[in-house]
């Protein structure tokens, strides 16, 4: 997984609940990478799962609100960072659109060994979108924040319905609609 | 607080190993950039290498190439020449680079050349070929053909690149092929004006000769009437006979000739195939008359309708075939063979022959016969006389129908030749002909004289003895322009037209009759040609002619085209003149009783009798049926009658009557009317019927 989801996670983390709880996750970690990461190495999934788990014994916060939360902090760092993206598209369903067709392509590029999502995306009318999130990694909840946070960004307050396809959450359906 | 610092000193090692972790990621993805930069800069030496090394190959291809290579810059001036080029126009490098192109092309060409770059240019063509002669330093001509490509820049032309190659051997071969085929058709033309000029000296050579020759056997016809003692008569008769074979002996050369130069086309017209054989049946009949021999017909054909194809060669061919068997047969039988292999409904596959029970040949003979002046044996020819043409003709003339002749022959059994002719069917249903048969002429009932013109007096005597003879009216002038003049006094029954006339020829006089309103407009003229060729039996029609007679005639063939154009009513009159027979009033349907009762006069005096006898009665109920106005009784009593007045030669009553059958049914008062009007036509018809029947039968015990 991208050193850029750790190293976020932890920022979050720290800004939350205090460095405290960041070297506690770090030290319950099981991990070899023993804390040490870094925005531009990658490092295996298995880490990051473990320290949400951990994060949600220590705080009682069930796990996919903490990664809907983790996703709304994230797009964040997103917008700040990578603003080109989203200036290319005038509108949100436009951005969500471009995910799949232009963001992830030019990711691989960057890091061919990196493991994407995919998003299909279809148009109901001017005002409903729906997403198809498929990802073995089952971080829809994690979309969810995303895609919240990307309506917001434009300015264009919407209802977003989230759907399993698969019961473990591999297949996520996301009905987007603007109010 | 100790806890506080542990976690603080821990964060500030993961900071610390993150930051190494950073770099060490950094400085391997430097390292990798560095070894792509390294790979790329390899690649660009090595391909600079070998451009390099395949430009020195280009330029050894060019320096060492016998092809001339040029380039000229976008001025016209040239920017580089291969050695091959320099020492080709024999100047060295100095003296062209530089310089116009120009300078190097013949001084003729020099405008077509910059035209052609010019064209290349504007129309940006690229890969032109071009030819044309350039100017060595030596002044020498040498041609070059030579590619141009553009080189461009974007839009612009900035130089011409040219490959160029000697082309010098070519152009002259190609001058000297030109110059060859020039000559050859200047020889060929003067072989075929040589060739025309021949045509034309046989053509002439024909007229003057047959001429002189038309006069001879004609004055000797002439004479064969006169008194003459046994010796004065032998004489004549070799007279004749070797002017005869003479005419045979130019006839048969100029067609030999004609054939050879091509002149002889197949004309395609519609004929009557039965009516030709039949014609040559009855000719060769008469021939046979003196011998032990029968000429006969043997034929499966059924035609409905006249075949296409030139009568007067297929007449040609049959003559020559059948002259043949007349020669060698004395006994026995000759058959003219009319089979067919197929008949469809557009055309007919005939094998015809003509099969004699003569004297045959051996194998030996056969071989020969065919060829030109060659005869069976030696014998033959002192025995027999000919040309030895007759067959080698016939076999060309089969050969212009895509076929050929075949013969059979046995020693001392008989000889059969035959071929097979394909010929197109026509739409034209073949005419039911009145078979006419004349022996002894008298044309003494033609009310219209007929015309001669004709500039050659011993011609002239020759047919007008014959036409006093035939006790044929006629006229006689000297030339067309005469001709002409007499057209517009009297209606002549037919014009015999000389062709080679001084002051006005037959062709002009032709025209000029044809174009003027005058009394002869429409009268027949027939063609005195002395001329065997075709085309000018065509130029006759065309000129308005209605037929054709080649000189010299024998009374026979003058008497038949005399009987093909006047009109039914005078043959008929003709027809019965034989002595020998009977001759009827011409008041008559004569034609119609010499058909019905040709051998029989008896038969007919018996009809004549039977209608003398039943007529009046048969009138008597006409009357009756008048005056009762019974139109059905009169309807079916004239019906009856009707062909009776046929049967008797009255074909006009026979006719009327079937008027009055017609009116009758439609009860209309037409029909008494018009019997009325009849009654002395049937009294002035019974007493020429019984006129009729009392001279046929004085003629009966007479003989």
């Amino acid at each position: 997984m991208l050193g850029i989801v750790f190293t976020e996670f932890f920022e979050m983390v720290e800004e939350k609940f205090g460095y405290e709880m960041v070297d506690g996750l770090i030290e319950k970690s099981s991990g070899t990478t023993n804390g040490v990461y870094t925005s531009i190495g990658t490092y295996p999934h298995t880490e990051i799962v473990e320290h949400v788990v951990n994060l949600h014994k220590e705080t009682q916060i069930a796990i996919p609100d903490l990664l809907r939360t983790f996703g709304q902090y994230l797009h964040g760092t997103f917008a700040k960072n990578y603003s080109g993206f989203f200036d290319d598209a005038s509108n949100a369903f436009d951005f969500l659109e471009s995910i799949e067709r232009y963001i992830h392509v030019e990711v691989k590029k960057l890091y061919p060994n990196a493991e994407l999502p995919t998003f299909e995306s279809e148009r109901k009318g001017n005002n409903q979108m729906v997403l198809i999130y498929k990802s073995d990694r089952r971080m829809g909840d994690f979309a969810l924040g995303l895609i919240e946070k990307t309506m917001e960004y434009y300015k264009e307050p919407a209802d977003v319905k989230m759907e399993n396809i698969e019961n473990d959450g591999s297949k996520v359906k996301f009905i987007i609609t603007k109010s | 607080m100790s806890k506080e610092i542990d976690i603080l000193k821990r964060r500030l090692a993961r900071e610390h190993a993150a930051r190494k972790q950073a770099e060490g990621i950094l400085e391997a993805k430097a390292k990798e950039l560095y070894e792509v930069n390294q790979s790329l800069e390899a690649q660009v030496k090595e391909r600079t290498a070998a451009l390099k090394k395949s430009e020195q190959q280009y330029r050894s291809i060019v320096e060492s190439a016998d092809d001339i290579i040029y380039n000229i810059d976008s001025n016209g001036n040239f920017s580089f020449v291969n050695p091959a080029g320099l020492s080709y126009t024999g100047y060295p490098a100095e003296e062209v680079i530089g310089q116009s192109f120009l300078k190097v092309i013949r001084n003729d060409y020099k405008e077509e050349v910059q035209k052609f770059y010019l064209d290349v240019l504007v129309n940006k063509k690229n890969k032109t070929y071009s030819e044309f002669p350039i100017s060595t330093k030596s002044g020498e001509t040498l041609w070059i053909g030579q590619n141009v490509k553009m080189i461009q820049d974007g839009n612009d032309v900035i130089s011409f690149s040219v490959l160029a190659r000697d082309i010098t051997k070519r152009k002259i071969a190609e001058a000297e092929r030109n110059r060859l085929s020039k000559e050859i058709k200047k020889a060929q033309l003067i072989a075929e004006s040589a060739q025309a000029a021949e045509a034309e000296f046989l053509a002439s050579m024909s007229h003057e000769m047959r001429t002189p020759l038309n006069a001879i056997i004609g004055m000797s016809h002439l004479l064969q009437d006169a008194k003459l003692n046994e010796d004065e008569a032998e004489y004549l008769d070799i007279l004749v006979s070797s002017a005869t074979v003479l005419q045979q002996l130019i006839s048969d050369v100029l067609d030999i000739s004609k054939i050879d130069a091509g002149h002889l086309e197949l004309q395609q017209k519609p004929f009557d195939l039965f009516k030709l054989i039949k014609n040559l049946e009855r000719t060769f009949s008469i021939k046979m008359e003196n011998k032990d021999v029968t000429v006969k017909i043997d034929t499966d054909l059924v035609l409905e309708n006249l075949l296409i194809g030139d009568e007067l060669i297929l007449n040609q061919i049959f003559l020559n075939l059948l002259g043949n068997a007349e020669k060698f047969t004395n006994h026995g039988e000759i058959i003219i063979g009319v089979k067919q292999i197929l008949n469809t409904e557009n055309k007919v596959r005939l094998d015809l022959s003509v099969s004699d029970t003569g004297m045959g040949m051996d194998p030996d003979q056969l071989e020969k016969i065919f060829e030109q002046f060659k005869q069976a044996s030696s014998e033959i020819r002192r025995e027999y006389g000919g040309t030895g043409l007759g067959l080698a003709i016939t076999k060309k003339l089969i050969s212009l129908y895509n076929s050929e002749i075949k013969v059979l022959s046995q020693k001392g059994k008989g000889t059969k030749f035959s071929f097979e002719l394909e010929l197109n069917k026509s739409k034209i249903p073949i005419a039911k002909e009145e078979e006419l048969f004349v022996k002894k002429l008298e044309f003494s009932d033609i009310d219209n004289p007929v015309l001669i013109v004709e500039d050659n007096v011993m011609n002239q005597k020759y047919i007008t003895k014959l036409f006093e003879k035939w006790k044929l009216k006629y006229v006689l002038t000297q030339n067309g322009k005469e001709a002409v003049e007499a057209c517009s006094i009297q209606k002549y029954s037919m014009i015999f037209m000389d062709i080679q006339m001084p002051i006005l020829d037959g062709y002009q006089a032709t025209m000029k009759i044809r174009a003027s309103k005058n009394l002869n407009n429409n009268t027949p003229i027939v063609a005195l040609t002395a001329s065997t060729l075709l085309s000018k039996k065509q130029l006759a029609i065309n000129s308005g002619m209605t037929d054709f007679l080649s000189k010299p005639f024998n009374p026979n063939q003058l008497s038949r085209i005399i009987l093909n154009h006047l009109s039914t009513k005078n043959v008929s009159e003709i027809a019965n003149t034989d002595s020998s027979i009977f001759r009827f009033n011409p008041k008559l349907d004569a034609q119609y009783l010499i058909k019905n009762y040709q051998d029989d006069l008896e038969y007919c005096a018996d009809m004549m009798e039977i209608f003398i006898e039943t007529i009046p009665e048969e009138i008597t109920v006409l009357d009756q049926s008048m005056k009762e106005k019974d139109f059905q009784n009169f309807a079916k009593t004239a019906h009856k009658l009707k062909p009776t007045f046929t049967m008797v030669g009255l074909s006009k009553l026979s006719k009327a009557f079937e008027i009055l059958e017609l009116d009758a049914k439609i009860e209309s008062n037409d029909a008494f009317k018009k019997f009325k009007t009849l009654r002395k036509e049937i009294s002035d018809g019974l007493k020429l019927v019984a006129l009729e029947k009392e001279k046929i039968l004085n003629q009966l015990k007479n003989t």
